[in-house]
C-alpha cells in the first residue's frame, strides 16, 4: 500500500531576506498516518489533565509556533488528539510535570501535541525527555501563560540512529508572564526545532538557554522568534553548541519588535565550538524593528580549540582526544548546569 | 644523586631559525636549579622543548629523563611521566572549572579515579596555603584571573600534580611582594612534600628565598655561558649578564 505524505514548509524566517542562500525556511515531508506516542508521566497533584482540548480562559487565543501555519494545518488534518493541561490559579508547584518519551520504531509517524495553560499567578516546571529511535516523531507544545505566571520548559533530546525529530513550540504570554526554555539537543539524524513566543502582555519575558551537539552527518535546523508586542517586554535567546564531522546546523534567531512595544529589550547570542573544518555552521540573526523605543542586540562567537590551548592541556597530562571531549562537554554542561538539582535523574544526561 | 634529566647537545628552533645552539644540562633527583639569562636568550624555549611543545623542531642532541629518551615525545606523555611546566603565560580554559581541570589532570597522570570528596578536601587545603579564595575552584580556569592569580593557579597545580621534575618559567614575575612570598612558600612546600627536582627560570631572586639552590646556569643567545652554585646568582644581581657575554 502506498503511504501518503504531506510536504510542508516550516521554520520560516519572519521576513525572507536570504533568498539566494535558500535559508529562509525548510521543506519537510511528514506522513499522514500518525498517532500519539504513549509516554511516561509524573503529574504533580493539582495540575489538571484534559484529553482532546485546551482548557481555561485562554483557550481561544490563536497561538503561532516556530514551525508556522503549515504545521498547524497538518496537525489539524491528522486529527491527532491534543493533551490539555492546566494549573490552579496562584499556585506555585514545587514538583515538576515530567514526561518521558522513549520511542521504539512504529509503523506510523508519531505526534504528541500538548496544550499547557499556566493560570494567572501560578508557576510550573515541565520536563520532557525524548529518547530511543524511530523514523519520524513530532512533539508540539502550545503554552498559554497567564498574568504573572511562569513556565519553565526543560527539553532533553537524546534520540539515536537516524530518527527525524520535530520539536515545535508556540507561546503566548500575558502581563508579567514568563517563559523560560532550556533545551539540550544531543541526538537524532535530523532535528528541526521551532519556537515562537508572543510577548503580548506588558512586561512579559522570554528566556532561552539552548545547547546542541551535532556530529557526523547529522543536521539541525532551528527557528526561534521572539515576537514583542507588549510594552517593556524582554527576550533573551542564548544558544551554545558543538559542531563536529560533517554536521550541518542552521540557526535562525529573530527578535521582532512590533509597533507599540515601547521599552522592549531583546538580545540573542550564539556561541559555537567548531571541532572540524568540515562542518557547516550557518547563523541568521535578525532584528526587526517597527518601534523606536527598543533595545536589540545580537552576537555570535565562534570557538576553536587552538594549539596553545591544546598544548597547555597536554602539558597537564590530558591527551588531545580528551581535551576535545572536555571542551565539548563543557559547552553542553554550561546549559545542563542551569537545570536545578534533583529535577533530572542523573543518568539521563550523562 | 641519581640523574633525573640529562640534556646533551640540544639544538632546537622554529622553522629555519635555530634558537638553542647545543645545550648541555643535567639535573639530579630532588635538585634545585636556577636558569637565568637576558630576555630572548631561549629560556622559555628550553622549557617548551623539554616538554615537547608543538612548533619547535629539534635538530640535534637528546633529552633523557628518568633513563628514557623523551626527545620529541608527545607533551601529554611527557607530563604523565612526571614533568611539569609552569607557563610564563598560563592559558585561559573557558568552560572548564579550575577544580574540574585539576581533577581530570590528576586522574590522567595517575591513571586512577579520584573520589570527589577526597579531592575537594585536598584542593581546598592547598588553596588555603596559597591564600586563594575557595570560590576560585568553581571558576573557569584562568578566565578573568589576574596575572598573579594565574601564577598561583600554576603553583596550585604543581602541588596537586606532584611531578618529579618541575620547570617554573618566571612564575614570580608580575607578582606583588606578598604573592611572591606565598608562591615561594608553595614551591618550598612542593620540595618538602614531593621532593621533586626544580628548574626555576627567573629574573629575580625573591622566589628563591625559601629554597636551597644547588646549581645556577646562565643562558645567553641559546648557549649555556656560565654555571656555578648559588653564589652565581649574586654575581648576576650585582654585575648583570654583561660579564658572561663574549
Ligand atoms: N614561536 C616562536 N616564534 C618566533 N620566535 C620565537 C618563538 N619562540 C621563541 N622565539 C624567539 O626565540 C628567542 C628566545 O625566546 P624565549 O622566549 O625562549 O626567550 P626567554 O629567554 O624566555 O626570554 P624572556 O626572558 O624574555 O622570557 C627569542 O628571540 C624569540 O623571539
Ligand atoms: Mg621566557
Amino acid at each position: 500500500m502506498e503511504q501518503s505524505n504531506s510536504t510542508l514548509t516550516i521554520n520560516r524566517l519572519p521576513v525572507r531576506t536570504w533568498n539566494r542562500l535558500k535559508l529562509n525556511d525548510a521543506t519537510v515531508v511528514l506522513p499522514d498516518a500518525v498517532k500519539p506516542y504513549e509516554y511516561f508521566e509524573e503529574l504533580p497533584e493539582g495540575v489538571d489533565r484534559v484529553k482532546g482540548k485546551s482548557i481555561g480562559p485562554m483557550s481561544d487565543i490563536k497561538i503561532a509556533t516556530g514551525f508556522g501555519d503549515d504545521l498547524d494545518g497538518y496537525i489539524n488534518d491528522t486529527g491527532v488528539m491534543i493533551s490539555g493541561y492546566i494549573t490552579e490559579d496562584g499556585r506555585e508547584y514545587d514538583k515538576p510535570l515530567k514526561q518521558k518519551y522513549v520511542y521504539a520504531d512504529t509503523a506510523e509517524g508519531i505526534i504528541n501535541a500538548l496544550d499547557l495553560t499556566i493560570s494567572d499567578g501560578s508557576s510550573l516546571t515541565v520536563v520532557q525527555e525524548v529518547d530511543g529511535h524511530t523514523s519520524q516523531a513530532l512533539l508540539r507544545n502550545i503554552c498559554r501563560i497567564g498574568k504573572n505566571a511562569s513556565l519553565t520548559l526543560i527539553q532533553i533530546q537524546k534520540l539515536t540512529g537516524n530518527t527525524e525529530f520535530y520539536n515545535d513550540i508556540g507561546v503566548y504570554a500575558e502581563d508579567g508572564g514568563e517563559f523560560n526554555l532550556i533545551q539540550i539537543i544531543l541526538g537524532a539524524g535530523s532535528s528541526y526545532y521551532g519556537l515562537k513566543c508572543a510577548l503580548a502582555g506588558t512586561g512579559s519575558k522570554l528566556s532561552t538557554n539552548i545547547a546542541y551537539s551535532v556530529d557526523s552527518d547529522r543536521r539541525l535546523d532551528m527557528n526561534y522568534v521572539a515576537d514583542h508586542t507588549g510594552k517593556r517586554t524582554e527576550s533573551d535567546i542564548s544558544v551554545r553548541g558543538v559542531l563536529k564531522g560533517n554536521a550541518k546546523k542552521l540557526f535562525r534567531g529573530s527578535i521582532d519588535f512590533h509597533k507599540g512595544c515601547a521599552g522592549a529589550k531583546g538580545s540573542e547570542i550564539e556561541n559555537v565550538l567548531l571541532i572540524d573544518d568540515t562542518v557547516t555552521n550557518q547563523t541568521i540573526p535578525l532584528i526587526l524593528c517597527d518601534e523606536e523605543d527598543v533595545e536589540g542586540a545580537h552576537g555570535a562567537t565562534i570557538g576553536r580549540i587552538d594549539e596553545s590551548l591544546l598544548f597547555y592541556m597536554r602539558s597537564r597530562g590530558i591527551s588531545e582526544e580528551q581535551a576535545y571531549a572536555l571542551m565539548e562537554q563543557a559547552q553542553i554542561d554550561s546549559v545542563i548546569n542551569l537545570i536545578e538539582e534533583g529535577i533530572l535523574e542523573h543518568e539521563s544526561i550523562e | 644523586m641519581a640523574e633525573l634529566l640529562n640534556i646533551t647537545g640540544l639544538k632546537a628552533g622554529i622553522e629555519d631559525k635555530e634558537i638553542l645552539h647545543g645545550i648541555d644540562l643535567s639535573v639530579g633527583e630532588g635538585e634545585v636549579h636556577v636558569l637565568m639569562g637576558p630576555n630572548g636568550a631561549g629560556k622559555s624555549t628550553l622549557g617548551s622543548v623539554i616538554i615537547g611543545a608543538p612548533g619547535y623542531e629539534i635538530t640535534g642532541g637528546s633529552i633523557i629523563y628518568d633513563g628514557e629518551d623523551i626527545t620529541g615525545e608527545a607533551t601529554d606523555k611527557i607530563a604523565k611521566k612526571g614533568v611539569f611546566l609552569s607557563f610564563q603565560n598560563p592559558i585561559e580554559i573557558p568552560g572548564i572549572t579550575l577544580s574540574n581541570f585539576i581533577k581530570t589532570s590528576m586522574e590522567e597522570i595517575t591513571g586512577q579515579r579520584i573520589k570527589l570528596w577526597d579531592f575537594k578536601k585536598k584542593l581546598e587545603a592547598v588553596m588555603e596555603t596559597l591564600h586563594m579564595d575557595k570560590s576560585y575552584a568553581d571558576r573557569d580556569l584562568n578566565v578573568g584571573f589576574s596575572g598573579g592569580e594565574k601564577k598561583k593557579a600554576e603553583i596550585l597545580q604543581l602541588l596537586m600534580l606532584r611531578p618529579k621534575l618541575a620547570i617554573l618559567d618566571e612564575t614570580d614575575s608580575g607578582l606583588d611582594v606578598d604573592a611572591v612570598h606565598i608562591v615561594s612558600e608553595g614551591v618550598r612546600e612542593y620540595k618538602k612534600q614531593v621532593g621533586g627536582a626544580l628548574i626555576i627560570i627567573t629574573h629575580s631572586t625573591r622566589i628563591l628565598e625559601a629554597l636551597d639552590v644547588d646549581k645556577t646556569h646562565i643562558l645567553a643567545d641559546g648557549r649555556i655561558v656560565a654555571e656555578g652554585d648559588a653564589t652565581l646568582i649574586d654575581k648576576v644581581n650585582s654585575d648583570g649578564f654583561e660579564q658572561f657575554l663574549g
